[in-house]
């Protein structure tokens, strides 16, 4: 760049902004400015943005909006629709004191921890043997990723089904088989949680699996082919290489179950509605309760949604704090070799 | 020219989008099952074949299963009349309270509905219902004896907002055969709780084998199973937790009573998979003879005539009580409520005259005997035979189904956290002390009690 300075500038001390701004030129020759850039880039990109638009409106409706709103009225008592009194944090008072809400708290970390616990390891094997070239590998992967696209509810209703106490098919199959001798109560206060997730478990896998086979794909095969050189084979390759390779992407699909883990409510709603005796109550089951009574309350129906916005507020922050304990945690996840 | 038309086309997305989600909903003006939050206005009116306006009452109920029946009569009014009135009916069964809520926000509400609460009085603070007693001769209030006028159940501060229309009377449910197979009486059911105890564990130690069980309750829900079984026996038993002469709250009583399912619930004569069942599994199992008895109330009536179908002999009788012979007045569900004049009406003389369609003592009595209801007015309850559907007669009212004032927790009063209900089916299945649970209880509950009163709500 030829450094001539402005005739403005002569006799001014110029400094290396002044510099790179190009106060040192003439107009026509100055480079963009951020600002100047950005205009220059909306403007070029009109077209787009009026396309984006739309999509835009539609998420400030329905996703800002609520969240704003759930902002303001967790300062209020809202307890019938279009009535509302202001009163500070006491929402906040009656939560510190809430027996529900932190025996829902409980559950959603055994859930949580459960699901994850399980989930990860059976999906990630399951990815890694479903990556090698094996007969029907494609209808095995449909399989296992068919839960996934089943809608929530049936698949709970169905499992309901399965595993009612009195004359569900789990029963009589393991009755049949001589491997119990008396029905399992499947809904009892002991086994309701183990019920929930083994559903849970089942309606998740396939999902993860399929993050981790793109993940695995993304191997390059030059990389396994130096190990079988080096006499890396078996668990050896799956331990010193494709772990480690595979690391950013575990992280990352690893938060991701972790945050729907925490959100998870609908089978639970389904199966056990939280019950018995709220052993399996877990956060969110707990505010859509509070904003959708299910006739819990005799007389007119109570709603809280001045209560229920602060606990979903809460919750947010719990689970907002767990996934960022989680990405310090696992920074050196990101590392790749 | 290529950049211009994309230009082009993308504001002609913008626009039809924008177009697409800011249309209105089509309203529907018809009676209909969908909710509806579009009522015309009051000031709408219709012009009939002779040219004079016809006064347009809208009318919002919540109920379906008398839907065909209460449209008839409707649409002959309409078209009978000498009023000059036109009923536009909204048969609103999902959100009804929430929709009835937005109407009255948006100042666009009925002018007659449906109190669909255990007590008036949410509406009254709300200020949604109008009183009725410049509209009550003394002789339409005597035909209601002491079933109107009940403070916070139909009247609030003296005044009447509602009026008696049709009520629940609880009954043991039981199954004859069952009965027969498993050696009792099928004539003899249980009139104390201690033998509807051994009763059901006789029940259950000679058919489990066979899969029947002698009781059953929906313990997914514990308010849904508690308040037709264990509130209907402490009410038998003079053992319900509020007392209104001492305005106190005492669960010692309740939880005896709690005890005594909760025996059966330890000796496995408990449905399987209570903890877990809703209120129709458990109904479908009760039709296949799979249950020997339950309580609950004249929806079962419905229920074994079109939902499920049974060949079973099953009858109702009074529930069973703590001690033999000693029996108390049991409140009917929802008894004491019907329709309500909204306070934002602008006919109130004419929406009068529709409410009064619903209070007629000939359609309460063609009402109750074509079986949509156990209509609860002393007259129309002596008049009116039994409805023809098998069961109706077991449920005809006896002296000792009542009308109460509702117990504070059923008129408002905010309990945090669990209720009674949560921690009594705790411990029915066997997860709490019941001496723990009467102590919570009564702390709770006198607590919350003594709270509301000093904010003078109660």
């Amino acid at each position: 760049m030829l450094c001539v300075k402005s005739p403005d500038l002569i006799g001014m001390k110029t400094t290396n902004n002044d510099l790179k701004e190009g106060k040192h030129m003439k107009n026509k020759d100055k480079p963009l400015t951020r600002t100047r850039a950005s205009r220059s880039s909306i403007k070029k990109n009109k077209t787009i943005y009026l396309m984006l638009l739309p999509g835009i409106c539609f998420l400030l409706v329905t996703s800002i909006y609520p969240i704003v709103w759930i902002l303001r009225f967790m300062f209020y008592n809202y307890t019938s629709f279009g009535e509302f009194e202001f009163i500070g944090l006491q929402n906040f008072v009656k939560l510190a004191k809430d027996e529900i809400f932190f025996e829902s708290l409980i559950n959603t970390v055994i859930y949580a921890s459960g699901k994850l616990v399980l989930t990860m390891p059976i999906a990630f094997l399951l990815a890694y043997f479903l990556n090698m070239k094996i007969k029907g590998r494609n209808i095995f992967r449909s399989v296992f990723f068919m839960p996934t696209v089943i809608s929530v509810s049936i698949m709970s209703m169905v499992f309901y089904l399965i595993f009612n106490p009195y004359n569900g098919s789990a029963n009589q199959l393991l009755l049949n088989w001589g491997i119990i001798e008396a029905p399992i109560n499947w809904f009892s206060r002991e086994k309701a949680m183990l019920t929930i997730l083994f559903v849970a478990i089942w309606g998740a896998v396939g999902n993860y699996m399929i993050y981790f086979l793109s993940g695995l794909q993304t191997i390059p095969q030059e990389i396994y082919e130096s190990a079988d050189l080096d006499g890396a084979i078996g668990w050896r390759r799956l331990w010193y290489i494709t772990l480690p390779m595979m690391s950013p992407i575990i992280q990352v699909v690893v938060m991701l179950a972790i945050t729907q883990a925490f959100k998870d409510y609908e089978t639970i709603l389904v199966m056990t509605a939280g019950g018995p005796n709220g052993k399996t109550n877990v956060l969110y089951l707990y505010i859509y309760k509070l904003m959708f009574p299910m006739g819990d309350a005799a007389g007119s129906v109570v709603l809280q949604y001045g209560y229920g916005s602060a606990v979903a507020f809460v919750t947010a922050i719990f689970v907002g704090l767990i996934t960022i304990f989680y990405l310090q945690w696992s920074k050196k996840m990101q590392e790749t070799y | 020219m290529k950049k211009e038309m994309g230009k082009v086309l993308a504001l002609i997305l913008v626009v039809a989008f924008l177009v697409i989600g800011c249309t209105p909903a089509d309203v529907k003006k018809e009676e209909t099952a969908n909710s509806g939050q579009d009522t015309q206005q009051q000031d709408d009116q219709q012009q009939d074949k002779t040219g004079e306006e016809k006064t347009k009452i809208i009318v919002w109920t919540f109920q379906r299963h008398d839907m065909d029946y209460v449209a008839e009569v409707v649409d002959n009014y309409n078209a009978t009349n000498t009023d000059n009135i036109e009923i536009e009916i909204e048969f609103m069964t999902d959100n009804f309270d929430n929709n009835l809520d937005l109407a009255f926000q948006s100042k666009q509400a009925p002018d007659v509905f449906r109190v669909k609460a255990q007590t008036v009085t949410p509406y009254v603070k709300k200020n949604m219902a109008m009183p009725l007693d410049e509209f009550l001769t003394d002789a339409e209030i005597e035909r209601y004896g002491d079933m109107v006028g009940v403070d916070r159940l139909n009247a609030v501060d003296g005044k009447i907002y509602t009026l008696p229309y049709t009520g629940s009377p609880f009954r043991l449910i039981y199954n004859k055969g069952v009965f027969a197979k498993a050696g009792l009486d099928p004539e003899q059911p249980p009139k104390t709780m201690d033998e509807m105890v051994e009763m059901a564990n006789t029940i259950t130690e000679k058919l489990s084998k066979e899969g029947i069980y002698g009781i059953a309750a929906n313990m997914k829900n514990p308010f849904s199973a508690l308040f037709r079984s264990v509130d209907v026996v402490a009410h038998r038993s003079n053992a319900f937790p509020y007392n209104p002469d001492t305005e106190e709250y005492d669960f010692t009583k309740y939880g005896e009573v709690a005890s005594q399912f909760a025996k059966m619930y330890a000796a496995g004569s408990y449905f399987p998979g209570a903890e877990g069942l809703d209120i129709d599994p458990m109904r479908a199992q009760f039709a296949q003879g799979n249950i020997g008895m339950y309580l609950s109330a004249d929806w079962e009536i419905g229920v074994y005539d079109g939902q499920f179908p049974t060949e079973e002999e099953w009858v109702a009788v009074p529930a069973p009580s703590m001690v033999l012979g000693e029996t108390y007045p049991t409140p009917m569900q929802s008894a004491g409520l019907g329709w309500a004049m909204s306070s934002q009406t602008k006919y109130p003389e004419e929406a009068w005259k529709v409410l009064s369609i619903f209070q007629d003592k000939d359609y309460q009595i063609d009402y109750s005997e074509k079986g949509y209801g156990i209509m609860i007015t002393p007259e129309v309850a002596q008049a009116a035979k039994p409805a023809e559907k098998y069961g109706a007669e077991f449920f005809v009212p006896t002296q000792d189904d009542k009308v109460f004032s509702p117990p504070p927790h059923d008129a408002g009063l905010v309990i945090e956290g669990e209720s009674y209900w949560d921690v009594f089916s705790e411990v029915i299945m066997g997860g709490k002390d019941v001496d723990e649970a009467v102590e919570e209880m009564n702390e709770k509950y006198n607590s919350a009690l003594k709270a509301a009163k000093e904010k003078g709500e109660f």
